[in-house]
């Protein structure tokens, strides 16, 4: 068996300074995605890991009138323990969807973010929620748009060389929610997805609408959502079924996933949404 | 490598290789055998452990996660009376688990109980979906629980009073 | 390292009398055969030796085609045939043709397999899960070349097995032995659950076809039936197979004339074999598909079809001797009917699918009834299928020790059997212990299955107990008795005789509703309900009973949901993929036994959810989507598919 060395640093500098000596080091908070995706007797690691779960810099949260903001490796159930009122809708829920409250208790909200194999549960919410997160590597700090963790190819992008720290959630509700957990209930496989979609209704009309499906891969198209945003909620039937031949024709092009649950939800999520 | 970890109240040096699973360390090393490393995935909950006194699947943790940690497995919870309580209910209800989900079973309404001593159904539910084992009717253990939140709570009650 | 020629001393022996290699040596027959054993001090150390091992073997394309078979593939064929087949179908009105399938599915047992075995000098120990641990035995001593008395299985303590250790743990058992033989130290065998989930047992795929011909009121006058069950590259109990096939699929319903023809058919995937209900789920789920589909093309209602057509008191088919009494349909029907709310929710469901056949809009749902049976016994002629023996001693100090190899039974059996013999002697439950016998071979013993051996074996408890407390005021304690059911005769299953027939009268009845809700976004099935009536004789325990059919009941609804196993493609993705039915999503059970209390012999009743369950789910499935795809399980996307086509 290959051994892997293991590191535990203390604090975030200890960790960014194992960066800078290996950029390549695995950094494990939960470590429920590594390790339950390998049913095998050993666990298959890279050369260096480094234990991050205990640092504390990296398990605190924060409430301010504007934000929620948590350390990287605040634990799911971390999270559920907080005031209901302090965790903006549905995250609450939707952490609760996932596995079962023993994984809960170990899996991370940074680990969520940056599986990079797939997007994991959190992503498509906290990027429709405009979520930020703080990334340090040994160059410095900057903060990124939750969303703009997927590249161009539409699968996860994690900076490399670098430490997911905190995540930075607006204190904000939309009027409309919708969301569908699709495939496996427990563990993400090939043909698990999520699909949300959050806006507001201003006097009748749809604002800020977006609509996020992803899974291995991930669907957004921003121009698709301006042009649903600033309708009215009576907008004729034909008009929204045109809207919807529209996303399904560019998601169809995209050639991302099989297509027919997108179809079928993007039609529930319109008929809700345009009464 | 060595691992210093805290098992049962106990201070050990525990020898572990950077791929093994913390479910393997406490059986191999301290034959723990109320630990069964099954499923490896996290969902059957044979291999359940309190650390840090937190209910985890001991199958999805490395091994060398769990240095500095306290560990309690099933050979120590089952001093606790309220495992006796546990035990009397599923006596009662004829929802005893066969001998692979014993353990985990009894563990969840353990983990359930201390943290909810009046548990609604929804808390029931949650609790059991962290075992999953086909001798188990579920029907039943819901029932079971509710009986074991009574026993334990009359108990302590009368113990009190 | 051992591997098939390092075995000289049993050469040609290695193979199990139905032709199963211990290790595979001029021919893989299938993806997860065991080549051979790597040993080492730890799992660990085995891992890392067998990263570095590498098999060269030239690639033949495998036989994956059995629904259109050679001869060479034919493992076992039954066939029989009563009335004038072709008169019958001329004069029908209506004549169906329909395949029904059936696919792959793993058992979800609650432990991998595993064995251990050990040698001192001459004599053999082996500890390993089995369902059988006598056939085990028999296997090793064949395998081994070691007389039986030479060989002490312990069969450790098991979770359900849903019968899915019937036989495959005596081909690991084999390899161990033999491994612990040649390296002169105990070997023990554990599959990880991944292993296992790949390369062990699963449920046999089978396609069904039925020709019916029937008259103008749909009375069935003539029934051509087709069973292929593909039993991959072995099974030793393909012809039990066949059998239960058999008997369930002509066993309830009436017809002049029937021609069957079953065939256990051989292909390069994992063995597949007996799960729930040891191939009477096929046979049922086929026959009551069927049933709906007459009942459609009559434009009737399911129920009044097969009511029409159930056999009665006094008739047969195959010429066997007449039924002594009906058949408890009506009666299971109308309780069945008043717990489920049937007709109401039936035709409801009948209205909002007329309305719209898509299912573009609302709530999308079916609701199905099915009766089924269960029989007590195994049709083949395996040494000791059928026998089952006790000793019970009752001691000075009034404890109670039943000796018996069912006491790898499951606990809540053991609290009944306790029950019972608690009853009979007046003596206190916790006095009672249940104790392998010493050589665990000096009381023969047939399988412990989900329902051959708990009944009998409580018959045999009462039986002991009774003679005990007969003798216990007049003998000095301790007393001991001893009971064991009588072997099958040979001429137990004739030469073209049904062989369901003979056994009418210690089946047990059962009427089961289904009622499922398809998620019109994703395509898939989501069960709501099931309601079970059962008339199984004297249940000695109901909370026991209850407690098992519901537990049964889930495994049975995974099984209608699962995802279907592909041997030839399985892998990693789809053991991640298989989380069965999580207590997060569990449907509604109820369950009736009609007079529990009646003073008659106790039936088994744990196969009873394997059989129904899926059927029922079938129709429900069909009514919902008002369509009918003729297999099981369905996927959501197959589903999906389907409503677009609609």
């Amino acid at each position: 068996m290959k051994l892997s060395e293991v590191f535990y640093p203390q604090d975030v500098e200890e960790i960014l300074g194992l960066i800078r000596k290996n950029p390549d080091i695995l950094l494990m908070a939960g470590g429920t995605g590594i390790v339950g995706s390998q049913p095998s007797r050993t666990i298959q690691l890279p050369e260096q890991v480094a234990s991050i779960a205990k640092v504390q810099e990296l398990r605190k949260t924060i409430r301010t009138e504007q934000f929620l903001e948590m350390g990287a490796c605040t634990t799911f159930t971390g999270i559920l323990s907080l005031a209901p009122a302090s965790l903006p809708d549905p995250l609450g829920a939707v952490i609760k969807s996932i596995g079962n409250r023993a994984l809960r208790n170990i899996a991370t909200i940074g680990g969520n973010l940056c599986s990079r194999s797939r997007f994991l549960d959190l992503w498509p919410f906290l990027s429709c929620m405009d979520a930020q997160v703080e990334f340090r590597s040994p160059s410095g700090t900057r903060w990124a748009s939750v969303g703009h963790l997927c590249g161009e190819d539409n699968r996860p992008l994690i900076p490399p060389g670098s430490l997911l720290s905190r995540l930075r959630i607006p204190h904000y509700n939309y009027d409309f929610v919708y969301y569908r957990k699709l495939g496996n209930s427990l563990y993400p496989t090939a043909d698990s997805a999520m699909f949300v979609c959050m806006a507001n209704i201003v006097r009748d009309k749809v604002e800020d609408f977006r609509l996020v499906f992803s899974g291995e891969k991930a669907f957004r198209l921003k121009d698709k959502e301006m042009s649903v945003s600033g309708r009215k909620t009576n907008t004729p039937k034909r008009e929204i079924r045109g809207l919807v031949a529209e996303y399904k024709k560019s998601f169809e092009e995209m050639e991302l996933f099989d297509s027919r649950p997108f179809a079928a939800l993007l039609e529930d999520v319109f008929g809700r949404l345009f009464l | 490598m060595i691992i210093d970890v805290t098992v049962n109240g106990v201070q050990r040096h525990l020898k572990s290789r950077s791929g093994d699973r913390l479910v393997d360390m406490l059986r191999k090393e301290l034959r723990l055998s109320s630990l069964n490393a099954d499923c490896l995935q996290g969902r059957c909950g044979k291999c359940l452990v309190f650390m840090d006194g937190r209910i985890v699947h001991s199958c999805l943790i490395p091994a060398f996660k769990a240095r500095g940690g306290t560990i309690l497995t099933f050979e120590e919870i089952a001093k606790n009376p309220e495992v006796n309580d546990i035990e009397k209910a599923f006596h009662a209800t004829h929802t005893q688990p066969c001998p692979f989900c014993h353990t985990a079973k009894t563990m969840v309404i353990f983990d359930l109980l201390s943290r909810v001593p009046l548990p609604s159904e929804e808390d029931i539910v949650e609790a059991l979906d962290m075992v999953s084992c086909p001798c188990g009717d579920p029907i039943g253990l819901i029932q079971t629980v509710k009986l074991a939140a009574e026993l334990r709570n009359k108990r302590k009650f009368n113990r009190e009073a | 390292m051992i591997l098939a020629q390092d075995l000289p001393t049993y050469s040609l022996s290695t193979c199990f009398k139905e032709g199963i290699p211990v290790f595979a040596s001029e021919q893989i027959s299938y993806r997860g055969e065991a080549l051979g054993l790597i040993l080492g001090p730890d799992p660990g150390s085995c891992d890392e030796l067998a990263a570095s091992a590498r098999v060269d073997c030239d690639e033949e394309e495998p036989e994956r085609e059995w629904e259109s078979f050679s001869s060479s593939q034919i493992v076992f064929h039954y066939s029989a045939e009563y009335g004038d087949l072709d008169a019958k179908f001329d004069a029908a009105s209506i004549e169906l043709k329909e395949v029904y399938r059936n696919g792959i599915f793993d058992h979800h047992y609650s432990e991998p397999v595993g064995a251990l075995a050990q040698w001192e000098a001459s004599k053999l120990s082996v500890h390993c899960a089995t369902q059988w641990p006598d056939d085990l035995r028999r296997h090793l001593a064949d395998v081994l070349t070691v007389p039986e008395s030479d060989i002490v299985v312990y069969p450790t303590e098991m979770g359900r097995t849903l019968d899915g250790k019937l036989w495959y743990p005596s081909l690991v058992a084999a390899q161990a032995a033999a491994a612990a033989k040649i390296s002169g130290k105990p070997v023990r065998i554990l599959y990880t659950r991944e292993e296992d989930f790949l390369h062990t047992t699963k449920q046999a795929r089978s396609a069904v076809s039925i020709r019916s011909g029937s008259d103008d009121q749909g009375r069935l006058l003539a029934l051509d039936i087709v069973i292929l069950i593909n039993i991959g590259a072995y099974n030793p109990l393909a012809s039990e197979l066949i059998y239960q096939a058999v008997s369930a699929i002509t066993g309830i319903y009436s017809c002049p004339a029937i021609r069957i023809e079953a065939y256990a058919i051989r292909s390069n995937t994992i063995p597949l074999g007996a799960m729930g209900s040891i191939g009477a789920t096929h046979a049922f789920f086929a026959i009551e598909a069927h049933m709906n589909n007459l009942a459609q093309r009559y434009a009737k209602h399911p129920a009044e079809i097969k009511a029409l057509n159930m056999l009665k008191k006094g008739q047969s088919v195959f010429g066997a001797p007449g039924l002594s009494n009906d058949i408890p349909f009506a009666r299971i029907h109308r309780e069945l009917e008043q717990i489920s709310d049937y007709p109401r929710k039936y035709a409801s469901y009948e209205l909002v699918k007329k309305r719209d056949p898509g299912c573009r809009e609302g709530i999308v749902r079916g609701i199905a009834l099915t009766l089924g049976y269960q029989t007590g016994r195994s049709f083949s002629l395996q040494s000791g299928g059928n026998v089952y023996s006790v000793e019970v001693t009752l001691d000075r100090d009034l404890r109670l020790r039943i000796k018996t190899q069912a006491a790898i039974g499951s606990e809540p059996l053991k609290t009944m059997w306790r029950k019972t013999a608690a009853e009979i002697l007046s003596i206190q439950e916790d006095h009672i212990d249940f104790l392998l016998p010493e050589n665990t071979h000096s009381l023969p013993s047939g399988p412990m299955t989900l329902s051959r051996g708990s009944s009998l074996i409580h018959a045999l408890i009462e039986k002991t107990c009774r003679s005990i407390q007969k003798k216990r005021f007049r003998e000095s304690l301790p007393i001991s008795a001893k009971a064991r059911t009588r072997p099958l005769k040979t001429q137990a299953v004739p030469e073209n005789l049904f062989p369901g027939a003979q056994l009418f009268d210690s089946v047990s009845w059962c009427g089961t509703a289904v009622e499922v809700e398809i998620d019109t976004l994703t395509g898939i099935p989501i069960p709501l309900a099931v309601w079970m009536v059962i008339d199984a004789g004297k249940i000695v325990n109901q909370q026991t009973a209850l407690a098992s059919l519901r537990a049964s009941a889930l495994s049975a609804l995974a099984l209608c949901t699962a995802n279907d196993f592909d041997p030839l493609e399985a892998g990693r993705k789809d053991y991640m993929a298989d989380s069965g039915l999580r207590m997060l999503q569990l449907p509604r059970i109820e369950i009736e036994f009609i007079e529990p209390d009646r003073n008659t012999a106790a039936r088994g009743i744990g196969e009873l959810p394997f059989i129904t369950i899926p059927a029922a789910f079938y129709s429900a499935l069909t009514q919902a989507l008002g369509l009918d795809p003729r297999q099981l399980p369905l996927k959501g996307g197959e589903i999906l598919r389907l409503l677009e086509g609609s």
